[in-house]
């Protein structure tokens, strides 16, 4: 059975003021149908650059090959086949919640009148009810990743790409909103990438951890989560999860140091 | 998961919205008491002629002595602003369409046009008076071309305002260049937009009062320049109280308009 | 590109207009009286050099009292705007609504009072910038949010030491934003003040040229009110940059 998504040999180097800086070097990863991995890795690594990739906005070098259900697709055919989510959360502020929600359906070609009905329906499973006629300027961070999250969900793909979507959470929220988004998932089986630099987030949400190097990335480690689903939210106190995490801090901590140096270096441009 | 929700505010009482709106009005209504009052002390304190200063009661009377010139040179006077005004806009809006469409047309038109423009407009009065005589042509050309360069800038500054990374991401939805356009730089660019409109009828008011100061046949700045003249200086005020008043009404319903377009 | 760049490409393309401008000029034989050639408006320039010269200065000169008298009232009712809340309630409105109507109408009753002299064209510069001045200079000192003045607080400092180390430069910015705004509309006000009635300045040339139906000198009056203004704003775009160079506003 042909993994969900799989990527081969995946480079990417951008030429910057006459210098070339190599932010993805042969990235190779698969991904099953219907599994949550997620990936961790130190500030400027390229993880998203990588989902830049798989979104369709960045070609890759020249080696590479994307296979999606086993399907090798060209680069430039990859646009609006997969589900989207950046780091922010990108509400149009002159749209309301469920405008909001609707968006990516909409373009997709779903009607309006039959989006916002859709979207009615799954208003509760979302925890916005109440809030479908509110502009994003009213809610707060959580709530306007939700919207976020609810756009990724209706735009029906069975490939979602999350790019740190809790990251400007505080620790509180970020806790709540992970549990929420696994019940979300259980409910409607995507096959989920996840980026994070949150090892207990990456542990605590994935199938699989992969960790990618400090830059030019790839993937460096990689591991199965040896626990049970649903997670509980004691599952961060099993020795299972302890293990791991251990094992993925030593491996990250390499990376992060590199990283660092990497940055300080005055030639260095660590914002790509 | 309401934890995190904003609080709203209570539904208000009729009583305590009253007493808000009331907290509010009182000192500028106030101000404006004092100031007729200071107005009409200082008159009789110094007992100036009614030619340096009239009463305002003296300023209504003599308006209402003559309604109908009056409001022949205000309709003037709003018809040349407001007949610029909109041509202005409209031309404004479609250039800034075409140059984000074909950015080589700004590149060979905009340098022209912004050094038009740094030149403050009133000093084109009188050229538009020669080429264009003194009806109210001349002050609706002039009035056009001023307000179409202040709408163009902020059109272009709105259409371009737009957050790449956005873009971007409405791309992932499979978005085309036209949905791009409707769905997001058109809207993203109405705040700015609007934003340029209401200053530029400021602009247009302005324009046509300074304007027809110079030369015209009807309007508020030609009665202000004419009542001078003939040192009629009440109808002088009463003609800058029109066109303030004027302005102010034209000025809020731009800015209503605003507020509808531009929601969030 | 670089802006250096662009500046070039612009200026360059401006040059071209003007070149093109003449030939067309030349070419149709445009009458002189409708538009003049850039030379024709240069050798006009030239040759009444020192009476437009003068009459710019005094123009400037209007201009530049309105505006300086604007900028010290204006910071100060700013300040005071902030200091009692009840003149802000009762006369910010106006200040703000001010910006909307043509005050400069009320220029003919101020020539009338001031008579035909320097003056009354400065007291029409100073009113059309004191006003958006006074409102920036509040907006400017409420930019500075309660956490910092707490910080300085914190440190014993007394609420007139916190307005001049920290409020009046956080001010700043949106001082010069409304000064920008002023220098041009204090040019306009000391030239359209001189079209009210005035012996001399560079409104009076324009004026002049207009009813004489000069065309060369009109266009050189326009030439050189351009050149005024961009000169003015510079300066006080220099000035901002030596005092107020952290821009937080555009």
């Amino acid at each position: 059975m042909n993994p969900k998504i799989r990527v081969k040999n995946v480079s990417k180097q951008y030429d910057i003021d006459g210098k070339s800086i190599r932010t993805l070097d042969n990235v190779n990863l698969s991904v099953e149908s219907g599994e949550f991995v997620t990936l961790v890795g130190p500030s400027g690594c390229g993880k998203s650059t990588l989902f830049n990739i798989l979104a369709g906005l960045v070609a890759p070098g020249n080696n590479a090959e994307l296979f999606i259900d086993g399907e090798l697709r060209p680069a430039d055919h990859l646009l609006g086949q997969v589900a989207f989510m950046p780091q922010r959360d990108m509400l149009m502020p002159w749209r309301t919640v469920l405008d909001n929600a609707i968006v990516a359906a909409e373009i997709d070609g779903m009607a309006k009148r039959v989006a916002r009905e859709q979207a009615r329906q799954s208003i509760d499973r979302f925890g916005l009810r109440g809030f479908e006629g509110h502009y994003p300027n009213q809610l707060s961070g959580g709530m306007r990743q939700r919207v976020a999250l609810m756009r990724t969900f209706m735009f029906d793909r069975d490939i979602m790409l999350l790019d740190e979507p809790f990251g400007a959470l505080d620790a509180l929220t970020r806790t709540l909103m992970q549990r929420w988004l696994l019940e979300v998932w259980e409910g409607a089986k995507r096959t989920v990438l996840f980026i994070t630099h949150d090892i207990d987030e990456a542990i605590y949400l994935g199938d699989r951890v992969m960790v990618m190097s400090a830059r030019p990335g790839h993937i460096k480690f990689e591991e199965r989560v040896p626990l049970p689903r649903p997670r509980s939210p004691d599952v961060v106190t099993r020795s299972e999860f302890i293990d791991l995490k251990r094992r993925l801090l030593s491996v990250i901590e390499d990376e992060s140091l590199k990283a660092f140096a990497a940055m300080n270096e005055p030639t260095s441009n660590p914002s790509i | 998961m309401s934890a995190d929700a904003r609080i709203t505010m209570p539904a208000c009482s009729i009583q305590t919205r009253a007493v808000r709106l009331f907290d509010r009005l009182y000192p500028p209504v106030l101000a404006g008491l004092l100031l007729l009052a200071t107005w009409e002390f200082v008159i009789w304190w110094f007992k100036l002629p009614n030619f340096v200063l009239p009463s305002p009661a003296e300023i209504l009377v003599a308006a209402a002595n003559d309604p109908q010139n009056l409001l022949h040179d205000t309709i003037t006077t709003i018809g040349e602003a407001l007949g610029g005004y909109i041509a202005g806009s409209l031309l404004g809006l479609t250039v800034a369409i075409v140059f984000v469409a074909a950015p080589i047309m700004e590149r060979l038109f905009m340098p022209l046009y912004v050094t038009i423009n740094s030149v403050p407009m009133v000093a084109y009065g009188p050229l538009a008076i020669i080429w264009l005589g003194i009806g109210s042509f001349s002050k609706i050309a002039l009035i056009l071309f001023s307000v179409s360069y202040t709408v163009l800038i902020n059109a272009l500054a709105g259409l371009r305002s737009c957050d790449p990374a956005a873009i971007a991401l409405l791309r992932t939805f499979g978005a085309g260049r036209w949905t791009i356009l409707l769905k997001l730089r058109i809207p993203a660019a109405l705040p700015w937009i609007f934003n340029g409109l209401r200053v530029a009828v400021v602009h247009s008011m302005i324009l046509a009062i300074v304007l027809e100061m110079l030369g015209a046949n009807a309007g508020l700045g030609w009665s202000i320049f004419k009542s001078t003249q003939m040192m009629n200086f009440v109808e002088a005020w009463v003609a800058v109280g029109m066109s303030v008043i004027v302005s102010l009404i034209i000025y809020s319903i731009v800015t209503r308009i605003s507020r509808w377009a531009v929601w969030w | 590109m670089s802006i250096l760049r662009t500046a070039i490409s612009q200026a360059l393309l401006v040059c071209v207009v003007l070149v093109l401008w003449e030939g067309c000029v030349d070419l149709l034989d445009v009458s002189p009286d409708k538009l003049p050639a850039p030379s024709v408006i240069l050798a006009t320039i030239w040759s009444d050099r020192s009476a437009l010269a003068s009459a710019v200065a005094t123009t400037l000169y209007e201009a530049i009292i309105g505006l300086l008298a604007a900028i010290l009232v204006g910071v100060l009712s700013g300040i005071a705007f902030f200091r009692w809340r009840l003149l802000e309630r009762m006369f910010l409105p106006y200040f703000v609504g001010s910006q909307a109507v043509p005050i400069i109408a009320f220029g003919a009753i101020m020539i009338m009072w001031f008579g035909n002299g320097i003056a009354s064209k400065a007291v029409i510069a100073f009113y059309l910038s004191f006003f958006p001045i006074a409102v920036n200079t509040l907006a400017g000192i409420r930019t500075v949010d309660d956490g910092e003045i707490g910080l300085l607080r914190s440190f014993g400092a007394k609420p007139r030491k916190i307005l001049l180390k920290l409020q009046l430069p956080a001010a700043l910015p949106s001082i010069f934003t409304a000064v920008r705004l002023g220098a041009s509309l204090a040019l306009v006000g000391a030239i359209v003040g001189e079209w009210f009635g005035a012996a001399r300045g560079i409104g009076v040339v324009l004026l002049t040229a207009m009813f004489d139906y000069r065309i060369p000198q009109l266009w050189a009056a326009i030439v050189l009110i351009g050149l005024t203004g961009a000169a003015l704003f510079g300066v006080v775009a220099s000035i901002q940059k030596k005092i107020a160079w952290w821009q937080t506003e555009a």
